[in-house]
């Protein structure tokens, strides 16, 4: 969807148009469900994160600025505060995949075997993480934010993200299965689409 | 450049957020350094899994089918009770902070005043209450002034009371009531009343 749609949603919703705001809530809901279930790892609790954070959108939307930032970077800031604060409640519930994707709710059917094993075991390794570096990680690795617009959702420097990454990774590393590290070293998993990977293939000359 | 600097600047590498100089050092060092080469793969193949392992995890992951009506109901009724008085949990938590440091204010003076007051004559305790164990502090710190200690002095409950009398805000009264609860055991524990009729 383009801005200009989007504010446009924003200022009907704000002069009370319920239509406006159902289709902000539903062009945007995904995005803050999977965030939010990257960040917990328990499909029951991004449900309830989603409702929070919509009512929180509902309450201060007046108070987005769109010079500030792009809406969607203003939804993750709500998301992760959220998650945040869930998480002080809460321990992280890992959740199988296969859990996690019932099937009422699966619309083009179960993942691959094979893909489904390595979801588990990233789902399993991010386990093993507190929730900050969850975040980070959700934020770069999951939705392929730039470190600047990391920090400005965390509200950290950049320097913070990058040493909260390195940790994250040398954790996750530390914690994925051997197979799975070899599968993708090997390039044996299908490339998903929207992933755009940095400069994940740079080329060195040692 | 060493190793160790190496290795902390390989994700942000392979991320591409580096300056063109620190871009040009890790690429110089690499030339030189196999393990550290090495390091680059298995770190690009830790991110290429991570990446994809998330993605997979969530592709067909969708909210609940009663997302939408659900919140409906919660804006609803969200919507009556706004103007009335919108929830606002920081304000609580700014109204917690200030009970606990007017609280920390009158145990630290019932802790510091009789050191402080140590070669004076002793306080009347109808003006100044203070707790059992502070009055115990403060004998033993008429006996050796230089010595102040620093144990736990539970608050003086007809001191907090009288401020609870006088104190208007009540935010700030229900938040020190909460405090001198015998089953108060820090802000780790805290849970705002009203979240928790929310959830």
């Amino acid at each position: 969807m383009e801005n200009s749609e989007v504010l446009i949603l924003i200022r009907r919703s704000l002069a009370g148009d319920e239509r406006a705001f159902a289709a902000l809530f539903h062009q945007y809901k995904n995005l803050v469900y999977r965030t939010a279930f990257v960040m917990l790892g328990s499909p029951d609790e991004a449900d309830d994160v989603l409702q929070e954070v919509f009512l929180e959108v509902h309450r201060s939307l007046s108070s987005y600025q769109a010079s500030k930032g792009a809406f969607s970077t203003w939804l993750y800031r709500i998301t992760v505060n959220d998650c945040l604060s869930w998480r002080r409640k809460r321990r992280f519930l890992f959740v199988s995949l296969e859990e996690c994707v019932p099937e009422p709710r699966d619309e083009a059917g179960r993942a691959h075997e094979g893909q489904a094993e390595i979801a588990d075991d990233v789902l399993k390794a991010m386990s093993h993480l507190s929730v900050k570096l969850r975040a980070v990680v959700a934020l770069r690795y999951y939705r392929d934010l730039s470190y600047a617009e990391i920090a400005t959702i965390l509200n950290v420097p950049i320097g913070t993200v990058k040493s909260r990454l390195f940790e994250a990774l040398t954790l996750l590393r530390k914690h994925l299965s051997v197979s799975a590290t070899e599968a993708v070293a090997g390039n044996l998993l299908p490339s998903v689409g929207g992933m755009s990977g940095g400069n994940a293939n740079a080329e060195v000359h040692p | 450049m060493n190793c160790r600097e190496a290795r902390e600047w390989l994700p942000h590498y392979l991320n591409d957020e580096l300056s063109a100089s620190e871009r040009e050092l890790v690429q110089t060092h690499l030339a030189g350094c196999e393990g550290c080469f090495d390091e680059l793969r298995a770190m690009g193949a830790t991110q290429r899994l991570v990446r994809t392992g998330l993605h997979v995890a969530t592709k067909h992951m969708v909210p609940s089918a009663q997302a939408w009506s659900k919140l409906q109901e919660v804006l609803q009724s969200d919507n009556k009770t706004q103007p009335v008085m919108q929830h606002r949990p920081v304000f609580f938590m700014r109204a917690v902070g200030a009970a606990f440091a007017a609280l920390s204010v009158m145990v630290g003076a019932a802790v510091l005043r009789p050191a402080l007051v140590g070669n004076l004559a002793p306080a009347s305790e109808a003006t100044v209450a203070v707790s059992t164990q502070a009055t115990l502090t403060r004998q033993a710190a008429q006996q050796e002034p230089a010595h102040v200690p620093l144990a736990p002095v539970n608050p003086d409950r007809r001191l907090l009371a009288a401020f609870l009398k006088t104190e208007p805000n009540q935010s700030v009264r229900s938040a020190i009531a909460m405090l001198t609860e015998p089953d108060w055991h820090g802000l780790d524990e805290f849970t705002c009343p009203t979240c928790a009729r929310m959830q």
